[in-house]
C-alpha cells in the first residue's frame, strides 16, 4: 500500500454500503490518512459539497446515474468545490461507455468490485496530495 | 488438545452476556452483514460472531458453516475470549493445543484461525468475531487492523437497541 498520507486533508466518503463505508472510514482517520466525512447516497453527498468544503471524493457510481450527475456539478463549479477536486470512484461494473465518461468527468481512479478496504485506503492515500485548499 | 480455559471472571462474563438478551436469537441482517463482509474481504470460507455462553459456542451470524453451536471445551474462541488483542492461529495442524481437536482432525478441517475478542463497555468479553480457514493463513498488519476495526463495528452494534 502507498505510504503517501494526508493528515490534515477532509476526504468525503460516498458509500452506500455502511460496513464498508464505517469501516474504511474509522480506519482513514485512525491511520493518519484523512478526515472523513460519510455520505449514504449522492443526495446527502450533494449536500455536503455544497455545505462543506473537501480535499478529495471518493463516490460509489450507482445505477441510476445520480452520482455521474453530481460529478458533472463539481466538475462544472456548482458546489462550494474547486472544480478540480480530486475523485476517485468505485463500481460494480464497468463498461467503455462509463470509463469514457469517468475519464471525461477527470475521476483518476476507478475501483471495480470485488474491491477490498486494502484497496479504497490506497485509493485514498493516493489522492492525499497535494491539497487543493490552501492552508490559513 | 489443550482445552478451552474459563477466566476467573467468567460468572460475571456470562452475566453481561445475558444480560443482552441475544443469546438463542434468530438472525439478523444487522449480524449477517459483518460475517458476510469479513468472508470476502478476508477471502475465507468461514467467518463467525461467536458468544461463548457457559458449556457453548453459539454463533449469532455466521458464513460457511452450516452448525448453529458447538461446545466449548473444543472451540478456538474459548481461547480467544481470554486475550486482549487478536488470538491467531497460522495452521492448527502445527500447534500442539489445537492439533487433535475435533474440528482440526474432522469437519470443519480448521487449519488457520483468527479471532478478535468483544469485549463490552463493562469489560466483559462475550465472545468473538473469527475467521477460520482450511488452509494455512497469516494476516498481515493492515488486514489485524480492518479485523480490528469491523470488530468495534461489532461491539457497538451489540450496545445498540
Amino acid at each position: 500500500m502507498s505510504t503517501v498520507v494526508m493528515p490534515k486533508g477532509r476526504l468525503l466518503l460516498m458509500e452506500p454500503q455502511f460496513v464498508l463505508r464505517r469501516t474504511v472510514a474509522l480506519l482513514a482517520r485512525d491511520m493518519g490518512l484523512t478526515d472523513v466525512l460519510e455520505a449514504t447516497s449522492p443526495a446527502t453527498a450533494e449536500k455536503l459539497l455544497h455545505e462543506r468544503r473537501f480535499n478529495a471524493l471518493l463516490i460509489a457510481i450507482d445505477d441510476d446515474g445520480q452520482a455521474l450527475e453530481l460529478l458533472r456539478q463539481l466538475r462544472a463549479g456548482s458546489t462550494s468545490q474547486i472544480p478540480g477536486l480530486p475523485v476517485a470512484a468505485t463500481a460494480a461494473s464497468c463498461d467503455i461507455e462509463l470509463v469514457l465518461r469517468l475519464k471525461q468527468l477527470d475521476v483518476c481512479r476507478l475501483l471495480l468490485k470485488p474491491f477490498k478496504v486494502r484497496g479504497m485506503l490506497d485509493a485514498i492515500s493516493a489522492l492525499g496530495a497535494p491539497a487543493p485548499w490552501p492552508e490559513p | 488438545m489443550t482445552p478451552a480455559p474459563i477466566p476467573a471472571n467468567d460468572a460475571e462474563r456470562l452475566r453481561a452476556l445475558r444480560e443482552l438478551l441475544i443469546l438463542d436469537t434468530p438472525p439478523e441482517e444487522r449480524f449477517d452483514h459483518f460475517v458476510e463482509f469479513a468472508a470476502s474481504e478476508f477471502d475465507v470460507p468461514i467467518a463467525l460472531i461467536c458468544l461463548v455462553d457457559s458449556d457453548r459456542q453459539w454463533f449469532k451470524a455466521s458464513v460457511g458453516l452450516e452448525a448453529c453451536e458447538t461446545s466449548r471445551e473444543v472451540s478456538f474462541c474459548g481461547h480467544t475470549i481470554v486475550q486482549r488483542e487478536l488470538f491467531e492461529v497460522p495452521d492448527a495442524t502445527r500447534d500442539p493445543r489445537f492439533a487433535d481437536n475435533p474440528l482440526v482432525a474432522g469437519a470443519p478441517f480448521i487449519r488457520f484461525y483468527i479471532g478478535a475478542p468483544l469485549t463490552l463497555a463493562c469489560g466483559a468479553t462475550i465472545g468473538t468475531l473469527c475467521l477460520i480457514d482450511t488452509r494455512p493463513r497469516h494476516l498481515d498488519a493492515l488486514d489485524r487492523r480492518i479485523l480490528c476495526t469491523l470488530r468495534d463495528l461489532v461491539v457497538a452494534e451489540l450496545g445498540a437497541p
